[in-house]
Formats: C-alpha cells, sequence, structure tokens
C-alpha cells in the first residue's frame, strides 16, 4: 500500500500542477477580458445626449429588463394644409437656387453604384415625400425627415462638424426653388457624445428642433428598432443629392445588404446632400418606418451605409421627438 | 514504472489540452470581442472603426479672370483601398469662393463642379496633423 501511495505521488504532483497552470491561464483570460472592458466605454455612454444649447432631455429607461427586441413610433400622414407663412419666411420661401445645376451623367460618384437608378420625385407635397426636407447650414446641405411636428432627424454631421451649426435652415418638400411649406430654424440641435466627442460614425446621428410645427401639416416619418437581422427588408431612401438640380428630390429603392449592429448597408444609389435622408419600409403598424439614417458612402463593404436605429438610437429620436421645444 | 511515466505524461498532456480549450473558450465569450463598434450581427469578430482623426482640406476656387466662384460643388472620393467612407453632405464653395472638409486621414480626389466650367480632379492626401490647402481656377468650357 505504502509504495503505491509513494507510486502516485509524482502523479499526483503533475495533476496538481496542471491544475495551478489551468487556474493561470483562466485568470490571465478573465484579466484580458476586463482590461479590454476598461479601455472602451460603454455603448450606453456614446448615446449620452448632447444638445447646443446644452438643454438635454433626462435618457429614457431602455427595455434590457423587459427583455424586449423591437419598438416602434408611429407615423402621421399630416393635415397637408398649407400653412400661412409668417413674413420671415415668404423670402425664404421665394429663394432662388445658388448651387450648381449640374446634369446627372457629369459625374460618377463612388455612392452611385452600377447605373444609376435615382428617379426624380417631383411630388413632394404628397406624403411621406413632404415629411423628407433639405437642411441648409454652415456645414453644408444635407437632408432630414420630420418625426414628430417639430423634430427632424438627420446626420450627426450635418448638425456638428467640429462646432455646432449655425444658420440652420428646414425646406421640408422642397422642390427646386418651390418650398411649399416655407422653412423653419432651429431652437436646438441635438446629438450624442459617441459623434460629437468622439467622432466614431457608429453614433452619427442627431435631430433638429424646429422653431415651428410644420410636421402637423407635413405629417412624419414613423421609426422603429429591431434586434434581429434585417438582411433582405427593402430600403427606400430619398433625398436631396447635390449632383443633381439643386435642392431637388431623387429616390432610390433596393434592400438591406449587410446588417451590422450599428449600421446598415444598402445599394440605393446616394450622392453628397443626401446625409440625414431617411432609409425606410413599410410594417403593418409602420408604414412608412424608418430603419435608418442615411450617411456614408460606400466604404469597404461596398455598400452605402447609414446609422441604424437601434435601441438606443429610437430612445434618443423618442426622447428628442418629445422634448419641448 | 514505464508505463506509470507514459500515463503521467499522458494525464498530464490532458490537462494541458483541457487548459488550452478551456482559454479558447474564455476568448470566446469574452463580450468585446462579439460587442465593440459595429461588428457584423453574425457575431463573426469584425474591425472596430473606432474614432479616426480627422483634418480639413481647405481652400478657394476662382475662374481664369481670378475672380472668386461660389456655389461650386466640391466633392471627395477616397482613393484608397478599400476606400474610406465619405459624409454625403454637399459642400459648395460660399460667396468668397472658399470651402471647407473635414475628412479622415488618406488618399482623396476632389472633384470641382459648376455649370459653365470643366469640372476639374485633384488628388489630395488628408494627414492627421495639419490642414491642407487646394486652391483651384476653374476654365471656361
Amino acid at each position: 500500500m505504502y509504495r503505491r501511495y509513494a507510486d502516485r505521488q509524482p502523479r499526483l504532483k503533475s495533476n496538481f500542477l496542471g491544475l495551478l497552470v489551468l487556474v493561470a491561464l483562466l485568470a490571465t483570460s478573465v484579466g484580458t477580458s476586463a482590461a479590454q472592458q476598461d479601455s472602451q466605454p460603454a455603448a450606453s455612454d456614446l448615446h449620452t445626449i448632447v444638445a447646443s444649447d446644452g438643454v438635454t432631455p433626462e435618457a429614457l429607461p431602455t427595455s434590457e429588463s423587459r427583455r424586449q427586441r423591437w419598438g416602434v413610433s408611429t407615423p402621421f400622414a399630416g393635415t397637408d394644409i398649407l400653412p400661412l407663412l409668417p413674413a420671415a419666411d415668404l423670402d425664404a420661401a421665394n429663394e432662388v437656387a445658388v448651387a450648381p445645376v449640374l446634369p446627372g451623367d457629369q459625374v460618377s460618384p463612388e455612392s452611385v453604384i452600377g447605373p444609376d437608378g435615382r428617379y426624380r420625385i417631383t411630388a413632394t407635397t404628397s406624403y411621406p415625400y413632404r415629411a423628407i426636407a433639405f437642411i441648409t447650414s454652415n456645414i453644408g446641405s444635407c437632408s432630414g425627415w420630420l418625426i414628430g411636428p417639430d423634430t427632424v432627424a438627420t446626420a450627426g454631421h450635418c448638425i456638428h462638424n467640429g462646432n455646432w451649426a449655425s444658420n440652420v435652415r428646414v425646406y421640408p418638400g422642397r422642390s427646386s426653388s418651390s418650398t411649399p411649406y416655407g422653412s423653419c430654424g432651429a431652437t436646438r440641435l441635438y446629438s450624442v457624445t459617441g459623434w460629437t466627442r468622439d467622432r466614431n460614425r457608429d453614433y452619427d446621428y442627431g435631430a433638429i428642433k424646429l422653431n415651428c410645427d410644420v410636421g402637423d401639416t407635413t405629417g412624419w416619418f414613423g421609426f422603429r428598432w429591431q434586434s434581429s437581422s434585417m438582411n433582405g427588408q427593402s430600403t427606400y431612401l430619398a433625398g436631396y443629392p447635390g449632383d443633381k438640380s439643386y435642392a431637388t428630390m431623387w429616390r432610390h429603392d433596393d434592400q438591406v445588404r449587410e446588417t451590422r449592429s450599428r449600421r446598415l448597408y444598402y445599394a440605393n444609389d446616394t450622392y453628397g446632400g443626401q446625409s440625414g435622408s431617411p432609409v425606410w419600409n413599410g410594417r403593418s403598424n409602420c408604414s412608412p418606418c424608418g430603419i435608418a439614417i442615411h450617411a456614408y458612402g460606400r466604404d469597404s463593404t461596398g455598400y452605402n451605409g447609414g446609422t441604424r436605429i437601434t435601441e438606443a438610437v429610437f430612445n434618443n429620436l423618442l426622447n428628442w421627438k418629445n422634448a419641448p421645444k | 514504472m514505464e508505463g506509470q511515466s507514459q500515463g503521467d505524461r499522458k494525464g498530464r498532456m490532458l490537462l494541458f489540452l483541457v487548459a488550452l480549450v478551456m482559454f479558447g473558450c474564455g476568448t470566446a465569450v469574452n463580450p468585446l470581442a462579439s460587442g465593440g463598434p459595429d461588428t457584423p450581427s453574425s457575431g463573426l469578430p469584425g474591425q472596430p472603426d473606432g474614432a479616426p482623426p480627422r483634418n480639413r482640406v481647405q481652400g478657394q476656387v476662382s475662374d481664369k479672370g481670378g475672380a472668386s466662384l461660389p456655389g461650386v460643388l466640391v466633392t471627395p472620393r477616397s482613393t484608397d483601398a478599400p476606400p474610406q467612407a465619405v459624409p454625403e453632405i454637399a459642400i459648395t464653395t460660399d460667396e468668397d469662393g472658399r470651402y471647407q472638409w473635414v475628412l479622415p486621414p488618406g488618399n482623396y480626389e476632389l472633384t470641382f463642379t459648376q455649370n459653365g466650367y470643366a469640372p476639374a480632379t485633384v488628388a489630395v492626401t488628408v494627414m492627421a496633423d495639419r490642414p491642407v490647402t487646394v486652391d483651384i481656377i476653374l476654365q471656361h468650357r
């Protein structure tokens, strides 16, 4: 017996050593994870709201505890009774185009994928086109879409490019020099720290709080989020590309080609000026329903892309929609 | 004895393999491996985009006579492989013919277009540490 026990001792020692190695390796693995977690801010931090005047609404609670997998903000078609424009806006309504009018075949932009499939929307007073807006500011021109009576969703880089944009002007349903709903200024600009502080294009979104309630007339888009892949879902995209006649609305239809955690990719043809455009489709309880905010031309994926409306983006959009002027 | 030492070696080898497998599992379930910035929904590890440095490309556009040209559309296109994603803003020159783009470092072609003028395209390298100035003279068609 004694000999057997003595024979076993080396084996026990080696097993003990093996266990020590195992524990050490596991500790290293856990330590590495913890270090990596510490080195990156939590995603929720990057969705922290910032406002041009420092007035930020309280954050809405997330559905984490409810294990929700989707969420919807419902659209509204508007009254379409043309507003009586205040005197200041009459000038804006009669504004003459100053930017170039370029034939579409003059350029071969990176973000037109294959033949240019865009078609012009001339009936910009019909819904939902009247809820899509041409936006001008000191940064440049962009597109946006109404998500409430006085709130326009757009790309973060359209309203914050190191500094907040100034001279922001929003023209819903504009078609060339025709501005059927006049124009509105901004009382406040919203974005998130992931964009304004970190310039991270996963967080490239924001909103303009208007000094008018034009959305009651034009209506607004719904928007929704879902956690599962959106590959194959339709993507309708309309906005104001800079390579076409000034301030004219163009649309192209495709589908989600690639779903990322914070971005959607699609082959809708776009051009500079279409940042902030709605990327939408329809569901029984939400049509038209925004699923992304267009932001970038083609990247390494080979597709154009936009900021996906995730739960965190949805909550912020809803928060901005419900915030007072 | 030889059989026993072989058994010990096998035992050690087995423990080592178990340790390796567990270490591998520990890495695979690291939430950051699938939860970092913009990873594919499939859970495949993706390249984080992070917060790239950016810098200005600025300049002035004029005609052959030296007059400033307002309203010239200035469009960057990435010539890197793979291409940089370019924000889809429409930037035109102001009343003094000046423009400014803010872009991540890399190689681009800037195209200047205005009705009545021949388009011009210029290669530009945007650097992280200093802004680049590109002044252009457009020729009448």
